[in-house]
């Protein structure tokens, strides 16, 4: 699925657990991905499908031949203290590559102390921070040739320290490394509701220009918490309105594919000015 | 020296990693650093529990759980990608000083079952690019091909009868072929150290019949035309298990 832009809608693909037995479960039933007309991509989550062969593999490299895909990642620790880990670049670069995959999405947090701890967390917004996540960002991009688009993930915990929102942070990013922007709305909803902050104020704090890659679900308190989820959809529009009209959004499943593309049809562009 | 973020950030890991010993970095409130415990642990969880049922199974909810604390303390996983984290959980199971006092059985159990789930998700392909193999040859005749993900192994306790209604009480050793068929299916055959030895001679790129009179001749057999007229058959049953693929086809 080489030159082909992503836009549109897409799905991230269902992982499958690891275990010796899993040929004798599920599998089957659940290896071919329903194809609705809406479907034009599909996100594949690298902590999830790097390395697996057999059917793991097989059923990826299926998926990746019949649509194009975006490599979303949590672990090259962008924002993280100690080195970055050049081998997780080359590995993941090597698996974009392989797929095919143009881009790539990458949680701005940390998720590291030379090895991995299997959460992202929240950079401490400093100048010195914003400097050293820029300059990893660049290391990033330089050695996969392509642009990095750091995704805002939920968080615990506002770190301390902090001389600056999550929202100025991000746009110095920008500034400072070219970069583009991935919007994960539902994290976005999240915390808002967590910390008590204005998501549209968020929002008009962006760089919206350079979003250009959209994701709505993907969070275990989204899928319990039905307030929170409504939050996210009543923001969707707003976000929408913001992008390109060509700019994919990502969902969860096929229910959410149906109703983003109702969504979509129904949303005035630019009926909110930045 | 480290920037103060930096200084927090390494702070704030040690304690999340060991949050009993370890302290909490100041501007972090104990609920915020539970949450994140909370993901770390069940982020991790959700990959080892599925590959691990038997050994989490044996070893009880409390015993797993402090089990992955620790590897989780230790952090021998180089790098998050699951086959890597799932192999160093195996290895920090058998060989780290926390998991010493547990039965001798539990390691060969655990080795067992990462054994399985790493042959099934291996990036080998069947066969090997650039091999071509013909699986009506007459594998007496022609080279062997050896499926690539066939892997021979040996335990001291009986890994392929112990489950959550039978701990052994004697050791036993135990041969097995760990291998993934054509369909992707793991299949898991009983072996012993003939069969193990021979198929072992197929690494060298040898045929069928070359092999038993190696064997033969290894085994002193006074007779090797005996041992040489078991080849077919046996060959023709290590091929429908899976083990070998066929006859190469010459270049």
């Amino acid at each position: 699925m080489n030159n082909h832009r992503i836009t549109g809608a897409g799905l991230a693909l269902k992982p499958t657990p690891i275990a010796a037995n899993t040929f004798d479960t599920t599998w089957q039933a659940d290896l071919a991905l329903p194809a609705p007309d809406q479907l034009q991509f599909v996100e594949i989550a690298a902590e999830q499908w790097l390395g697996l062969g057999g059917i793991w593999g097989q059923r990826l490299q299926e998926a990746t031949e019949r649509w194009p895909s975006v490599c979303l990642s949590g672990s090259l620790s962008l924002g993280g203290p100690g080195r970055l880990d050049m081998q997780v670049v080359k590995q993941l670069g090597a698996f974009m590559h392989k797929h095919q995959m143009t881009m790539l999405s990458e949680a701005l947090g940390w998720s590291d102390d030379d090895t991995p701890l299997f959460t992202c967390l929240p950079i401490p917004a400093t100048q010195d921070a914003l400097q050293w996540t820029a300059d990893r960002i660049t290391q990033v991009q330089d050695a996969l040739g392509l642009p990095v688009g750091i995704r805002n993930v939920s968080h615990h915990a506002v770190p301390p320290m902090s001389a600056m929102n999550e929202a100025e942070f991000i746009h110095e990013l920008v500034n400072k490394t070219g970069c583009n922007v991935h919007l994960d709305i539902t994290a976005l909803a999240e915390n808002s509701h967590r910390f008590g902050f204005d998501a549209l104020a968020f929002l008009k704090a962006l760089p919206m220009k350079r979003v250009n890659y959209v994701r709505l679900g993907g969070s275990d308190a989204a899928s319990t918490d039905a307030p929170l989820n409504q939050v996210a959809w009543r923001l969707l529009p707003a976000v929408l309105s913001h992008v390109h009209p060509a700019v994919p959004v990502c969902v969860d499943d096929l229910a959410q594919l149906k109703r983003w593309s109702d969504c979509a049809l129904k949303t005035p562009t630019k009926a909110l000015v930045c | 020296m480290l920037n103060d973020f930096r200084e927090f950030q390494f702070t704030f890991a040690r304690h999340l990693r060991d949050p009993h010993t370890a302290p909490l970095p100041r501007g972090v409130s104990a609920e915020q650093a539970a949450a994140y415990e909370r993901a770390m642990f069940k982020n991790l969880c959700d990959v080892l529990n599925p590959a691990f049922p038997m050994t989490r199974g044996l070893l009880g909810e409390w015993a797993w759980r402090a089990t992955v604390r620790y590897f989780l303390r230790d952090a021998p996983a180089q790098t998050p990608w699951p086959r890597i984290v799932l192999r160093e959980f195996a290895r920090y199971l058998r060989e780290s000083p926390v998991t010493r006092d547990l039965p001798a059985w539990l390691n060969d159990v655990s080795h067992f079952e990462w054994l399985k789930g790493a042959v099934a998700t291996s990036a080998l392909v069947l066969p090997e690019a650039g091999v071509e193999v013909d699986v009506t040859a007459d594998l007496m005749t022609h080279i062997v091909v050896m499926n690539p993900t066939y892997v021979e192994v040996s335990y001291d306790w009986p890994v392929d009868i112990i489950d959550l209604d039978h701990r052994p009480d004697e050791m036993q050793t135990t041969y097995v072929s760990v291998l993934r068929d054509v369909s992707g299916a793991v299949q898991v055959v009983p072996s012993n150290v003939f069969r193990a030895q021979l198929l072992a001679l197929f690494n060298d790129g040898i045929t069928g019949s070359q092999a038993f009179q190696a064997m033969a001749a290894w085994l002193q057999h006074p007779n090797p035309e005996d041992l040489l007229s078991y080849g077919p058959d046996l060959l023709a049953q290590y091929q429908r298990e899976g083990v070998i693929l066929g006859g190469k086809i010459a270049a």
